[in-house]
């Protein structure tokens, strides 16, 4: 093994010569670079190599051109001979490491990033031996035929082949089909429209066009994504003129095979709105059969106003929640309305009008959603007596969707109202019915009756928190923290601290009501014996209830006594915490007390 | 459904018969003629209200409302993501071949320096430190003390920590666990002297079954066609004897002839004890 390294070395005497002579290193220096070479030699002729000891000679190599290239442009001299040897040993070292470790992914990707700039005429080999080892991969087929159309437009066969051979190992996969549809799309348009021959003939569009067909035929028998049929179209609307008849033949299979699918009819109708009619097709079709001139196809693509095409798009998509009766088809009408009128600058009125039909046909059929019914309650609350049109609405939208947005909703327009006698109503039929769900739904009638600052809101709200405190669903335990700081401020200390005692003992446990009262008590102005007392009962019933799973209670509970507490009682609590403390949590109690040690946290 | 109505204004009425045969897709009901549509627009002009459930809306605070709506996004299916970005590319593709060059071969001197480096040993560091003593042993913090062993007790751990092994010199034979099927084989390989008559074998080393054993399993070739590759699989030396048809026949054999040899000598071996109880009476 030794021979061949030494041979190397002496292949490389001319380098080691040239640098010398040029003075572009020192002689200690390419000593230096001779030890380190027959390192990495030795690395890479040993018995068991690893990608690592390739990698570490490629850097390095890159690093000594990177260095010479400095050189360069210090000394005003050119070193084209060296640059050339180390570029080529470079590229032999990806060549053998790719030889060794051809399962390597990344390593290919690394090579064909590094050859697209430095050696592009060898990316098209690169790729065909990649694909060899790693052509299970759908993305890299699509990569290699990219790279072959933008290297060489001319060279579309070798495009062509590769797809196909792609297409025949992964004939479902849509990155393929349509790489292959658009490169045959766009080399359709660049061909000329002349019938050279007689009149009869097909000119070179009209066969290109044949071929795009057929890509999408075979691509339609594998593919049942409605997604790729929409990209398909969207990539016909850029050569509109030439692609009429394909695109109705798409859409003709696309109501074929997903004939009851939301998305084709709210595709339909955004083609609607940008212009795309689907009778244009047709009229395409008899033009083309009557041979009319294309003033009249350029007259009926372009010259229908926006009016024309904001009544087109209502009318589809009214046949569509005609035909399809579902929450989706109907959400997709409304979202597709409320684009539309957010730009208000042109034909407001009538956007705006089939707004209110689209929001008034939803209400009607039963299907509409929640995110609508607010938009519905905005609108209808500016009018001067929309409110009771608004409560009626909802009222009758609860009965066919009781979640807890709709009663959100409807306790909105009531607060807005201030009409306190039918929200207390509908608060009681709320907690009734609805358990934890309807969680914020308590917390606006709280914040509602809080807002009132009268003998009634305060009676209203005791009654309440008495029933959030008394539920014992785990989401309500933010309500008990809510209500000791509502007692903390409204009433006094006394009884928040009594309130406290009780609640603490309270299943479900929360910690985060201890954490709201250990907040005020230390929010407190005074600071007595008393205080410390109540202080430290909350971090007693932290450590209590949560100390085998929690390391920060105890730490905070350190911090306590270290601030404001007793000092003696910092050891006794770090052995508590120690023996209390499951396993796994022990490191970060204890990374975390070191933290706090050194005043790093808390 | 009724046919497509299309908005016709040269007025074609031969191909109402085709419109039967073309494809349904909306009513003809819904749809708006051009002279109505310049009627309504005359009207909607003049009014600045939009009708809502009998009510009149300003088309301002309507606008307002509509504008105060937060952004939504329709979701983005996945395969609709991948072919968005594969649009892109093939844009960019096209756009980046509109000149067609053949570039000639020559010799590489300008490298590239983008491409990220591919540094391993991150990746090392980063499994090495998932193998640090804490991360094995996370109760090690709890103790107070570290496990110790007392003068009396470390040496009969090393005894049985030894009696694993047959030793260093015996390249670490171990003792291997004895089951039931284990014992049945070890039996066979002490009695293997009779199974065969034409075979013949030395002494065995020990009369006892041994402590220190190996078993090893004999891999398939690649050479070997494919039924016998399946015969090898779970095989023990009890199986192989029980299937093996000519060592059947031989012990069956043996078995007969000292069963008859055995029939030989039972009137001779009944009055022998008939005597010796005559003799004690």
């Amino acid at each position: 093994m030794a021979e061949f390294i030494a041979e190397m070395q002496e292949r490389l005497l001319p380098e080691y010569e040239q640098m010398k002579n040029y003075s572009v290193f020192t002689a200690d220096q390419v000593r230096e670079i001779v030890s380190r070479r027959e390192r990495l030699f030795l690395k890479i002729n040993k018995s068991h190599q690893s990608i690592t000891d390739y990698l570490d000679f490629i850097l390095y190599e890159k690093h000594m051109h990177m260095t010479i290239v400095d050189k360069e442009k210090k000394m005003h001299v050119k070193l084209t001979g060296l640059k050339a040897s180390i570029a080529t040993r470079i590229m032999r070292l990806y060549r053998e490491a790719l030889a060794k470790f051809n399962h390597d992914r990344r390593l290919w990707s690394n090579w064909i990033k590094f050859s697209r700039k430095s050696n592009p005429v060898e990316v098209a080999g690169i790729y065909e031996k990649m694909l060899l080892y790693h052509g299970d991969s759908p993305d890299l087929w699509v990569d290699a035929a990219l790279w072959l159309y933008e290297f060489n437009r001319l060279n579309i066969d070798r495009v062509k082949d590769i797809l196909l051979r792609g297409l025949q190992r992964h004939p479902d996969s849509e990155a393929l089909n349509k790489c292959f549809f658009d490169i045959m799309l766009k080399e359709a348009a660049l061909a000329s429209n002349e019938r050279n021959l007689a009149e009869n003939t097909l000119s070179e569009q009209d066969i290109k066009l044949e071929r795009v067909e057929a890509v999408y035929r075979n691509s339609m028998a594998n593919i049942t994504q409605l997604d790729y049929f929409v990209k398909l179209l969207e990539s016909c609307e850029d050569h509109q003129e030439l692609t009429g008849k394909l695109q109705r033949m798409i859409i003709d299979d696309m109501q074929e095979k997903f004939p009851r699918e939301p998305g084709l009819w709210d595709l339909l109708a955004q083609r609607e709105l940008r212009g795309f009619h689907l009778g244009d097709l047709e009229e395409e079709d008899l033009d083309t059969s009557d041979e009319e001139p294309a003033s009249k196809k350029s007259r009926s693509v372009n010259g229908r106003s926006l009016k024309r095409r904001i009544q087109l798009c209502v009318t589809v998509y009214k046949s569509a929640v005609e035909e399809l009766q579902t929450t989706e088809m109907w959400n997709m009408y409304l979202d597709a309305m409320l684009a539309l009128n957010s730009d208000g600058k042109t034909e407001r009125i009538l956007k705006q009008q089939c707004l209110a039909d689209a929001l008034q046909a939803g209400h009607r059929s039963q299907l509409m959603g929640v995110k609508h019914y607010a938009t519905l309650r905005k609108m209808l609350c500016t009018a001067p007596s929309g409110r009771e049109a608004a409560v009626t609405i909802l009222t009758e939208a609860l009965k066919n969707d009781s979640s807890v947005e709709m009663h959100e909703l409807l306790l909105a327009t009531h607060i807005q109202s201030d009409s306190e006698p039918l929200i207390y109503e509908l608060f009681n039929k709320i907690q009734k019915s609805m358990g934890s769900e309807a969680l914020p739904l308590w917390r606006s009638v709280i914040l509602y009756y809080r807002t009132r600052q009268d003998s009634l809101g305060a009676r209203r709200l005791d009654e309440i928190y008495g029933l959030a405190c008394k539920a014992a669903w785990p989401e309500f335990g933010e309500l008990r923290s809510d209500y000791l700081r509502y007692l903390w401020q409204e009433r006094s200390v006394e009884e928040a601290r009594k309130e406290y005692a009780k609640l603490a003992i309270l299943p479900p446990m929360s910690l985060a009501l201890h954490r709201q009262m250990v907040q005020l008590e230390s929010s407190a102005a005074a600071c007595d014996q008393a205080s410390l007392k109540y202080w430290r009962m909350c971090y007693d019933f932290m450590a209590c209830y949560f100390g085998k799973t929690q390391p920060r209670v105890w730490v905070e509970y350190l911090a306590f006594e270290r601030d404001h507490g007793e000092a003696k009682n910092i050891s006794l609590l770090t052995q508590r915490a120690l023996s209390t403390l499951e396993p796994q949590y022990v490191a970060a109690f204890e990374a975390e007390r070191a933290l706090a040690y050194v005043g790093a946290s808390i | 459904m009724d046919s497509i109505f299309l908005v016709d204004t040269t007025g074609r009425q031969e191909f109402n018969g085709e419109q039967q045969q073309k494809k349904i897709v909306y009513n003809k009901e819904l749809l708006l003629t051009e002279s109505d549509a310049h009627s309504e627009e005359d009207e909607e002009q003049n009014e600045g209200a939009v009708e809502l459930f009998g009510l009149k809306l300003n088309s301002k605070e309507v606008l307002d409302v509509v504008n105060s709506l937060p952004d939504r996004k329709k979701p983005v299916s996945k395969v609709a993501k991948q072919l968005e970005d594969l649009c892109e590319k093939v844009e960019s593709a096209v756009e980046n071949s509109s000149k067609p060059k053949v570039v000639p071969r020559k010799r590489v001197t300008e490298l590239n320096h983008d491409a990220p480096h591919l540094d391993l040993r991150q990746e090392n560091l980063e499994s090495n430190m998932k193998r640090t003593k804490q991360a094995l042993n996370p109760g090690l913090e709890q103790a107070h003390a570290l496990p110790t062993v007392g003068k009396r007790q470390q040496p009969i751990i090393n005894r049985a920590e030894r009696s694993k092994t047959k030793g260093k010199g015996w390249f670490n034979l171990p003792a291997t666990e004895i089951t039931d099927e284990m014992r049945n084989e070890l039996k066979i390989v002490q009695m293997r002297s009779v199974l065969n008559p034409k075979q013949f074998y030395k002494k065995n080393d020990l009369k006892s079954l041994p402590k220190f054993f190996q078993i090893g399993t004999v891999l398939p070739s690649h050479l070997d066609h494919y039924q016998e590759k399946k015969s090898k699989k779970k095989q023990s030396l009890v199986n192989e004897l029980l299937e093996d048809e000519s060592f059947q026949k031989f012990n069956k054999r043996k078995f007969n002839e000292v069963i008859k040899r055995t029939d030989k000598y039972a009137y001779r071996k009944n009055l022998k004890k008939m005597k010796k109880l005559k003799k004690n009476k």
